[in-house]
């Protein structure tokens, strides 16, 4: 990402108003901060896990022209899972839905909502082999993963 | 001709935040408005996209189901602002023909073709452009002041396809029950919720911050229009020392006059309104 440094993404930014860190801010200090004592602050939010402290509220993407929402999304896709991801990718994988389809099948019944049929071929949609690479992606984040 | 919905409820909503499909159908069904269930819909892959650039496939299943099951009078109808995001996000990316053909390349083996046809609807846009009716059919004013959290991601996304509307839509929606929108200094401000899943204290302390700052405005209740957000709000409103929240289906549901239990309300809930 070549970024224009504007901070126009930082000035929107909700979780960086309220704890002074977060994804976009982390993404600028790798550029501004360049090995070198530039900025503390910006040094400060250098840890790598900063990369998950994005709420996605989308409100830094118009005003960004260098695409700082692309740049957040391919560098969370080289970064490990936090938990609760992986618990929803793992979901994602096996069932369909973020959540486990049996748990919502039970809720709607107790709720007396109708039952609605789910699609869980996500094998198809990715591809084996993109379906394979995420299944390891899960293991190696520790995630409770069962094999089917 | 007239227009039908396809309903996508979203994870979230069809797990655990039954009072906002249970609202929505009542509320639409009382305007007159036809909804149909997809069949066999899954994730709409805004979860995925953190861990896969092949996200895509699954917006695109999602449509292709509703483009082959429902004819060209239908609308795909969303809950939740993530799902109406990822939805039109898709939509823009499938206009590259290249990864439009790679996508129905697998959606084939499902015996669907996804062809760009359907267009996305947040239930805030349809209530909208339904505004006149709801003011016609409205039986009671209500009496109190509202804060509102609008569903960040169905109006940002910059060039990505994003709605015509403002989030505005909201304030005036509300204000057609009668109630009155306070002005509150976090009303811009996303409400965190989607940490809840990496750091909870940090999602608390956003939500906090949001409620602590309506209060301050002076609001009784916070609607909102989202189940995530609501997920922070209602089912972790000790932990954020929030106020009592409501989706907007069931505070416009409550001055058209329907009933609490059409609404997924319990009594009290319902007679604080």
């Amino acid at each position: 990402m070549k970024c224009y440094e504007c901070m126009k993404c930082i000035g929107v930014c909700v979780v960086y108003k309220r704890v002074g860190k977060s994804a976009c801010a982390s993404l600028l200090s790798d550029i501004k901060g360049n090995g070198k004592d530039r900025d503390k602050k910006y040094r400060e939010n250098r840890e790598k896990e900063d990369i998950w402290l994005c709420t996605y509220c989308r409100k830094c993407e118009g005003l960004c022209e260098r695409k700082v929402m692309d740049a957040i999304v391919q560098a969370r896709r080289k970064s490990c899972l936090p938990k609760g991801n992986a618990r929803v990718l793992e979901n994602i994988l096996l069932g369909g839905l973020a959540y486990p389809v049996k748990d919502i099948e039970e809720g709607r019944k107790i709720s007396h909502l109708s039952q609605l049929k789910f699609m869980n071929r996500i094998d198809v949609l990715l591809g084996k082999k993109e379906y394979n690479r995420l299944c390891k992606l899960l293991r190696n984040s520790n995630a409770i993963w069962r094999d089917e | 001709m007239r227009m039908k919905y396809a309903l996508y409820p979203g994870c979230i909503v069809l797990y655990q935040m039954h009072e906002y499909e249970e609202s929505a159908r009542s509320l639409l069904a009382c305007l007159g408005l036809e909804i149909k269930d997809i069949e066999d819909m899954c994730c709409c892959g805004s979860l995925l996209e953190d861990a896969t650039e092949k996200w895509v496939a699954l917006p695109a299943y999602n449509m292709a189901k509703v483009e082959s099951d429902m004819n060209e009078d239908t609308k795909m109808l969303t809950l939740c602002g993530a799902c109406t995001n990822a939805f039109r996000r898709a939509r823009t990316i499938l206009i590259d023909s290249k990864i439009r053909k790679k996508v129905n390349n697998r959606l084939m083996n499902l015996g669907l073709e996804y062809k760009g046809k359907i267009s996305i609807l947040h239930i805030l846009e349809l209530l909208y452009e339904n505004r006149k009716r709801i003011e016609e059919m409205r039986k009671r004013e209500l009496k109190l002041k509202c804060a509102i959290s609008y569903p960040c991601q169905v109006f940002h996304g910059g060039r990505d396809g994003s709605s015509i509307y403002s989030y505005k839509i909201m304030k005036e929606l509300v204000e057609i029950t009668g109630a009155k929108v306070v002005d509150y200094e976090c009303e811009e401000d996303c409400c965190g919720s989607s940490l809840l899943m990496q750091d909870e204290k940090m999602a608390f302390k956003i939500g906090k911050e949001k409620m602590s700052s309506a209060r301050k405005g002076g609001a009784d209740i916070m609607v909102d229009a989202c189940g995530n957000c609501h997920l922070l709000f209602d089912r972790y409103g000790k932990e954020i020392e929030g106020i009592p929240t409501f989706f907007i289906t069931q505070i416009i549901g409550v001055s058209v006059g329907l009933d609490a239990k059409l609404l997924g309300l319990k009594r009290k809930e319902y007679e604080m309104l």
